[in-house]
């Protein structure tokens, strides 16, 4: 699309304009930042100090004496474990609504929609009994199938549009030539399917790694993600533990940072494909 | 392009594998046969340090865990209450959680414990919590609040230590005229929540009023004197900052820390942060002293706390253990080498600059903290309604008979109340 | 795709959903009705302790014979939504009310009216932020999409970051620039605007929301995007060379096309501002704004009581029927259509 208005005015308030929300959008992380690098007494001052000396305590203290990279590594577990399950699930099931063309197909898909608006919290008493009485309360393979599951119609609900814009006629033809339903899926679907696919796990990647509110209430501190371990920091009574979690915030974002650095593109791709569509 | 897709996923593949393998490493060693010892508690330094004698009690054959965590009340509650084995041993919790726990019956006496091992560690009789002579609790730290204040400035213009609420009016309005930079001299948490209702809590004790009829959960609160706790508490408003009502501790310790303000009660526990060259900026100013009474001749306005642990009802095997290392925690050693993280109760305590607030509080006639286990849902519930009377917008009356109304209604669900008693 | 193949397909993701969204739904329905709670009996006990000793008059719960405490359950049917929707028993009134002794018991307390004040504010919410979010993502998606292509990477990449920031983490950042010394409240007291964010209800409900307009209109923003890479060529060139203007051309080519997306992304948001969470636990712990998703995470862990949680989860449940079943109609009409 042609720029809007043309000259080198326009274009200095398009990018001017853009930068300043760009700013606003980053200012919370930056300030996170410039305060994690600094003493309490500097940090949270009163009234505002703009210069201070800078220190790594934070991070030392958060990393070393905290252990902060266990938490990391649960996080590191959780996602990639409700990630695969997801889109391995999810694949299968958008592939399948996406081929289908019975009413079961269309009804399963409103009641996935219902399911969607379903807040998390409204599951947790439930979660806690059911959980309880069975005994897996707290374990990270319960936290990751019950991720899974929460995000399942949003899942499907991309893929099932990637799937569409995909033409019948490639799988047609490999059923033609006698390879079976699944067959015909790994062979010729599987391949196209890249972009669709790293978009949804892209979401369901956030949703595994940011969630605060079902890790807090399902596992045990061993088991611990990083959100929640910021969580516990910042309501300590002791303002060391507070400027750990504010290094701690800093620190799971930088992961997320480069994710978006990396793969904005694909997301673009994937999205302008598939969903967009849909 | 599809290269780089390859690289990025097998990275993210050998990073999963990698976090697999080392997690599992972990677990695995750490299992196996031992017997493990698995306890909770609040997350703050003094914990810290308790956790760190308990871990180091860890060898090849006991598994020593403390999990601390600002979630703990909810993580006891849910342990001690489960139907099969509590999944912790043993928690550190305060008096409030501890006269919830008792009054559910979930707690387990350890006086066989104590009389079997208790000579051998020196227990002393003071860290003996007894409920008609059964020992119910192990207390190891004291709480309670004080007045903080700015000794430099005190003593530059000649004035006393307040100790009714009438004299820290008067010190404050002095040093608001004397200071042009301390414009709101006074900092108390009146925001929503925990704070406020401490701040009540000890005012209204201090007037002499009483929360329940006596024998039942039936609020009697509800009555001049809790109006009167209510405008008490207003008349310091003016030399607070407007944003007193939305100010918790955290934010009270750091108004006094960053010299914005000279007065304050405040948990005594916190005392040390006082001098703490990374924390603030008063370094060696701030003074301690018994919060004063409302009226003269009155009790402070404090209450005492103590800190201790317990053991549940549906605790798994291995009671002794446990209790052994609880006694590692109690030491004398553990109090000798944490002396200033908290206030113990052990006598062989030394108590610094700031560990005399506890000692001050009793002499002034603070109370113990009351111990009806419904008095939490109480404080939930003057917790949330409050500040609407503190800042003016309704009238005290109104306030307290809501936080009566809805504080009945919880009490019949959780049981305290019967339905339709009047 | 016959059938068979298409449940052998779907049976992962239907069982899933199944063991933990729709058993556990049904299950909440249960809990909502029901109401456990110990037994006690009056005791006076004797304490002693660090502070000597002292003579109480308490309650406490009784023990079955083999040690555990007794647990009361009983069919409690309303009394629980009646508890949240403030229309309390007769006998939760009858509290000795000062100074109003034989007088009937005044109705006043909107804040035991809890439900209806969490619902409300999610609906002031919804109502604030879901125009500002549209407008913004569309304006951002339009700038970005006129940039120079190389130019365009960094901007991207740049605005999506609130919409992949952990909520916990943003909510915290929004917090410190906002509190009594952050850096927003010190440059707009340098301004002249003196605010004390946290302290009032106004403020409070404000930052919440800004902090949603904030947090979703990235999301906005790269559907928009996205949409826009695929806005028919043709018809814009053919309305070029009608001598359409820039304006005009957005107007009559580019939005219509986009239209699907703006209820898309509107349908989302909806359903995400009932799990506002974060900003509201981060920002004032409950004081000031209230979500519903907050209230019950509030009575499950707080007051521990689950079956006033589920209670409250259903209440949930149905205020977000409520506004979102016209638009699952429209969805509803829009897929058969095209299914």
């Amino acid at each position: 699309m042609k720029p809007l208005g043309s000259g080198r005015f326009a274009a200095l308030t398009l990018y001017a304009g853009t930068g300043l929300w760009v700013l606003l959008a980053c200012l919370p992380i930056l300030w996170a930042l410039v305060i994690s690098l600094r003493h309490y007494v500097d940090a949270f001052a009163s009234p505002l100090r703009w210069f201070a000396p800078l220190t790594l305590d934070n991070y030392r203290g958060l990393w070393v004496e905290r252990e902060f990279y266990v938490n990391f590594l649960n996080s590191v577990i959780v996602t990639a474990g409700a990630v695969s399950v997801s889109l391995s699930v999810g694949c299968l099931a958008g592939y399948a609504f996406s081929r289908y063309r019975g009413n079961a197909g269309f009804w399963l898909l409103i009641v996935a929609l219902v399911f969607r608006a379903i807040p998390h919290s409204t599951l947790l008493p439930s979660f806690f009994l059911i959980f309880d009485t069975l005994g897996i309360r707290n374990s990270m393979f319960t936290l990751i199938l019950v991720l899974v599951a929460i995000n399942q119609p949003f899942t499907i609900w991309m893929l099932r549009s990637f799937f569409m814009n995909i033409p019948n006629d490639l799988d047609d033809a490999a059923l033609v030539d006698g390879c079976s339903r699944i067959q015909a899926f790994r062979k010729v679907i599987i391949p196209v399917m890249w972009p669709g696919i790293l978009t949804t796990g892209l979401f369901s990647f956030l949703l595994a790694y940011n969630d605060f509110l079902l890790s807090s209430a399902l596992t045990n501190v061993e088991m611990m993600t990083m959100p929640v371990a910021i969580g516990n920091s910042i309501n300590a009574e002791s303002e060391r533990l507070l400027m750990q979690g504010v290094a701690g915030a800093v620190s799971i974002s930088l992961p997320l940072l480069l994710l978006i650095a990396f793969f904005q593109r694909q997301l673009v791709a994937g999205l302008t494909q598939g969903a967009v569509k849909g | 392009m599809k290269l780089r897709r390859r690289v990025a996923l097998g990275i993210l593949a050998g990073m999963g594998a990698a976090a697999l393998a080392t997690r599992s490493y972990r677990m695995a060693t750490r299992s196996g046969s031992a017997r493990g010892v698995h306890l909770v508690g609040n997350v703050f330094p003094a914990m810290q340090h308790l956790a760190r004698i308990a871990q180091a009690q860890d060898n090849g054959e006991l598994h020593v865990s403390f999990k601390l965590t600002s979630e703990f009340e909810s993580e006891v509650e849910h342990a001690f209450s489960s139907g099969g084995e509590s999944a912790f041993d043993a928690a550190a919790v305060s008096m409030s959680e501890f006269t919830d726990l008792y009054g559910r019956s979930q707690i387990a006496p350890m006086t066989d414990l104590v009389d079997k091992h208790g000579a051998r560690f020196g227990l002393e009789e003071r860290m003996l919590v007894r409920v008609d002579g059964e020992v119910m609790a192990l207390a190891f730290m004291q709480n309670t609040q004080n007045l903080y204040y700015r000794g430099d400035l005190l003593e530059r213009y000649g004035l006393d230590v307040p100790r009714t609420y009438g004299q820290m009016v008067q010190v404050a309005r002095r040093l608001r005229k004397e200071e042009p930079d301390l414009q709101y001299p006074i900092a108390q948490g009146y925001g929503k929540g925990f704070d406020v209702a401490i701040d009540f809590a000890n005012v209204f004790s201090s007037l002499g009023g009483r929360y329940f009829e006596p024998g039942s959960a039936e609020p009697a609160f509800n009555d001049a004197y809790g109006v009167e706790a209510i405008a008490q508490m207003r008349s310091l408003m003016p030399y607070m900052t407007p944003n007193a009502l939305a100010s918790n501790a955290d934010d009270v310790m750091n108004q006094l820390q960053q010299g914005r303000a000279a007065l304050g009660v405040l948990w005594a526990s916190r005392a040390a942060r006082m001098d703490d060259p990374l924390a603030s900026r008063v370094v060696g100013r701030i003074h301690f002293a018994a919060a004063p009474a409302v009226h003269s001749g009155g009790p402070s306005a404090a209450h005492l706390w103590w800190d201790g642990f317990v053991m549940p009802r549906n605790a798994g095997p291995g009671r002794e253990q446990t209790f052994l290392v609880l006694m590692a925690m109690l030491s004398e050693q553990a109090v000798r080498s944490g002396n200033d993280l908290a206030i113990w109760v052990r006598s062989c305590y030394r108590p610094g600059r700031f560990g005399r607030g506890v000692a001050l509080a009793e002499a002034a006639g603070a109370p113990e903290w009351p111990g009806e286990p419904f008095y939490g849902l109480l404080h939930n519930e003057l917790g949330r309604v409050l500040p609407d009377a503190l800042s003016g917008q309704r009238s005290p009356e109104e306030v307290l008979n809501e936080a009566a109304r809805a504080f009945r209604a919880t009490a019949q669900q959780k049981g305290y109340l019967r339905e339709g008693s009047a | 795709m016959r059938l068979r193949s298409f449940l052998l397909f779907t049976a992962p993701t239907l069982l899933l959903m199944t063991a933990l969204l729709a058993l556990p739904l049904a299950t909440t329905f249960w809990l909502s009705v029901h109401s456990c709670a110990p037994q006690f009996d009056l005791v006076t006990v004797q304490q002693s302790g660090p502070f000597g000793p002292r003579e109480l008059t308490t309650q406490r719960a009784r023990l079955d014979s083999r040690g555990h405490p007794v647990e009361n359950c009983k069919f409690v049917g309303l009394s629980y939504y009646a508890n949240f929707i403030g229309l309390g028993g007769s006998a939760s009134g009858q509290a000795a009310d000062l100074q109003q002794a034989g007088a009937p018991e005044v109705a006043s307390g909107t804040s035991n009216r809890v439900f209806l004040a969490a619902l409300s504010f999610t609906l002031l919410y919804i109502a604030a932020t879901t125009p500002f979010v549209i407008f913004f993502g569309m304006t951002l998606a339009l700038c970005i999409n006129a940039m120079h292509r190389r130019a365009r990477g960094f901007f991207i990449s740049a605005s999506l970051l609130p919409f992949v920031i952990t909520p916990v983490v943003g909510a915290l950042c929004i917090k410190w620039l906002f509190r009594d010394d952050g850096l927003v409240a010190q440059l707009l007291a340098i301004g002249g605007v003196h605010i004390y964010w946290m302290g009032q209800a106004w403020s409070a409900q404000l930052l919440v929301i800004l902090y949603g307009i904030w947090q979703v209109s990235p999301f906005a923003f790269i559907v928009f995007y996205a949409g826009l890479q695929s806005v028919p060529q043709d018809t814009l060139e053919a309305a070029t060379l009608d001598g359409a203007s820039g304006w005009q051309k957005l107007r009559y080519v580019v939005l219509p096309h986009l239209a699907p997306l703006i209820v898309f992304v509107s349908l989302i948001h909806i359903m995400d501002a009932y799990r506002v969470f974060e900003p509201v636990l981060v920002l004032t712990k409950g004081a000031f704004s209230t979500s519903v998703q907050y209230l019950t995470y509030y009575v499950l862990l707080q007051e521990n009581n689950p079956y006033k949680a589920s209670a409250a989860a259903v209440l949930t449940l149905t205020g977000i029927a409520i506004l979102l079943v016209p638009l699952l109609r429209r969805t509803w009409r829009e897929q058969r259509g095209l299914a």
